[in-house]
């Protein structure tokens, strides 16, 4: 039997089966049926998968569409009632298979809209209050950053013990005007060097206040640090002018001496081993 | 043809038979693949179709809107399904699975030790499941309310919104189907020196 007659004989058995067939033509396909075994085993089959499917698919009918309409409240449920009027949407499922499906009887997915409409309101909720905070609290509470008064001579045995380098070496008097006047809002400048001093260059080790600057010079073969700041930073000047911590006669330094002088609105510190200040009457405002 | 509280939806469920309530849980066994769940389907639907209220002129008209809506319901119901990991069995399905080709059989479904699927797995109704799932859901639902419910082409094609060519085209293609899986699965089974068929 080649597979045209095959699909023949199948499409015959289908009609034989499912009653389609006229009476006179499903006697002659019986006697047929009775004469050919594939044919007996196909009818077989097919009876086997029909009584099967009753089997598995056979419902009741009394629990499907009898007690709901009892139970159900049609006052309750028209709250909620979806429009199945609107417009269909045409969806592709997960296995492959399309579906035309009314988007307001999915009600899990609107649940899960809902859900993710309430959990982005919250979030800019929340978002919107750390905002509103941030900016009440830039508003009235500055943020200080922490900052401890150190003895001046303390700070200056650390630029020693690290080499005395400068963070900047300022070679241009114009650019050495222009870090005062951004730290200290004072264009300050150098006369000229007397012999055997010597400026090496800027520094910003902190000391009265974080914007202090501090000059690093040479006079007379010896390490001197002037500390520039202005007044209202000064804060408590005797621990600024306070003895070294370490031992004096232990430091290369030896004894240090702290000098302080107030010119163009701005406060000098002067620490030298020298016994007099060499530095600060060289400190000139420009105009 | 109102009921007194107006709402027509609700009086045509309630003058609806129980072989249109069946029909229905058929249709969302069917769109499924599992007959667990379809009247809870069918309930959902019918909220859903009292909450609408439409005017119907007959039960035919009414009959088809109210299995879209089922159709609509089960699709959701598939998605769901398909997305969820696990699945849960209803006990008495399996039984009467591992059972029904021997009553007198009083082997479990599953091993008492090990907690595993017994060989009465490959019962014809599991593998009759099995090759229903290779049918779209539209083949498969025309075939169980032709089968099932005896319904004629003109009723599944009312019911089923589709020409009663292409219902018929359905039920006839989808038997053939099954006929070809299962009979190869047979003669598979009987090759393996398995239970015979």
């Amino acid at each position: 039997m080649n597979s045209e007659n095959n699909n023949d004989l199948n499409v015959l058995l289908d009609q034989f089966l499912d009653g389609q067939m006229e009476s006179q033509q499903a006697v002659v396909f019986a006697s047929q049926i009775q004469q050919d075994e594939n044919l007996q085993a196909e009818q077989l089959l097919q009876v086997k998968i029909d009584a099967s499917l009753k089997r598995l698919f056979q419902f009741d009918g009394t629990r499907a569409l009898a007690t709901h309409a009892d139970v159900l409240d049609a006052d309750v449920l028209d709250a909620d009632a979806p429009d199945l009027d609107s417009p269909k949407v045409h969806q592709t499922q997960s296995n492959g298979e399309s579906a035309t499906v009314s988007p307001q009887i999915t009600t899990d997915r609107g649940d899960r809209a809902t859900f993710l409409k309430i959990v982005l309101a919250a979030s800019l909720l929340l978002l919107a209050s750390l905002i509103a905070v941030n900016y009440s609290v830039d508003r009235t509470v500055p943020v200080a950053v922490h900052f401890q008064q150190q003895p001046l001579r303390d700070i200056f045995q650390q630029t020693v013990d690290r080499g005395f380098d400068p963070y900047y070496l300022c070679d241009d008097l114009d650019r050495f005007a222009a870090v005062f006047e951004k730290r200290q809002a004072v264009r300050l400048t150098l006369a000229e060097m007397p012999p055997g001093r010597k400026m090496l260059g800027l520094s910003y080790p902190g000391g009265i206040s974080r914007n202090t600057t501090a000059m690093l010079c040479r006079a007379d073969g010896q390490s001197v640090m002037v500390f520039v700041d202005v007044p209202d930073n000064e804060g408590d000047v005797e621990l600024l002018q306070s003895a070294l911590t370490a031992d004096p006669d232990q430091t290369p330094c030896g004894r240090l001496n702290v000098f302080q002088e107030r010119k163009y609105g701005l406060v000098f510190y002067e620490v030298t081993p020298l016994e007099q200040p060499t530095m600060i009457e060289l400190f000139k405002r420009l105009p | 043809m109102v009921n007194s509280r107006g709402n027509q939806s609700r009086y045509w469920i309630e003058k609806s038979g129980h072989d249109v309530g069946r029909r229905f849980a058929c249709i969302a066994a069917a769109i499924t693949g599992d007959r667990s769940g379809a009247e809870d389907i069918v309930q959902q639907a019918a909220a859903i179709a009292i909450a609408k209220d439409q005017r119907f002129t007959g039960q035919e008209q009414f009959d088809a809107w109210m299995a879209g809506i089922v159709r609509h319901c089960a699709l959701n119901a598939r998605r769901k399904k398909i997305r969820r990991k696990t699945h849960s069995v209803d006990p008495t399905d399996l039984s009467g699975v591992a059972n029904y080709e021997n009553p007198e059989n009083e082997k479990p479904a599953f091993s008492r030790q090990t907690g595993e699927i017994c060989s009465l797995q490959r019962a014809f109704d599991d593998e009759l499941k099995s090759a229903l799932q290779s049918l779209s859901p539209e083949a498969r639902t025309c075939l169980l309310l032709r089968t099932v419910e005896n319904l004629s082409y003109k009723d599944i094609s009312n019911l089923m919104s589709i020409p009663e060519g292409t219902a018929m085209n359905h039920v006839h293609r989808s038997k053939k189907r099954l006929r070809t899986i299962l009979g190869e699965k047979n003669t598979q089974n009987k090759k393996e020196g398995g239970r015979d068929e």
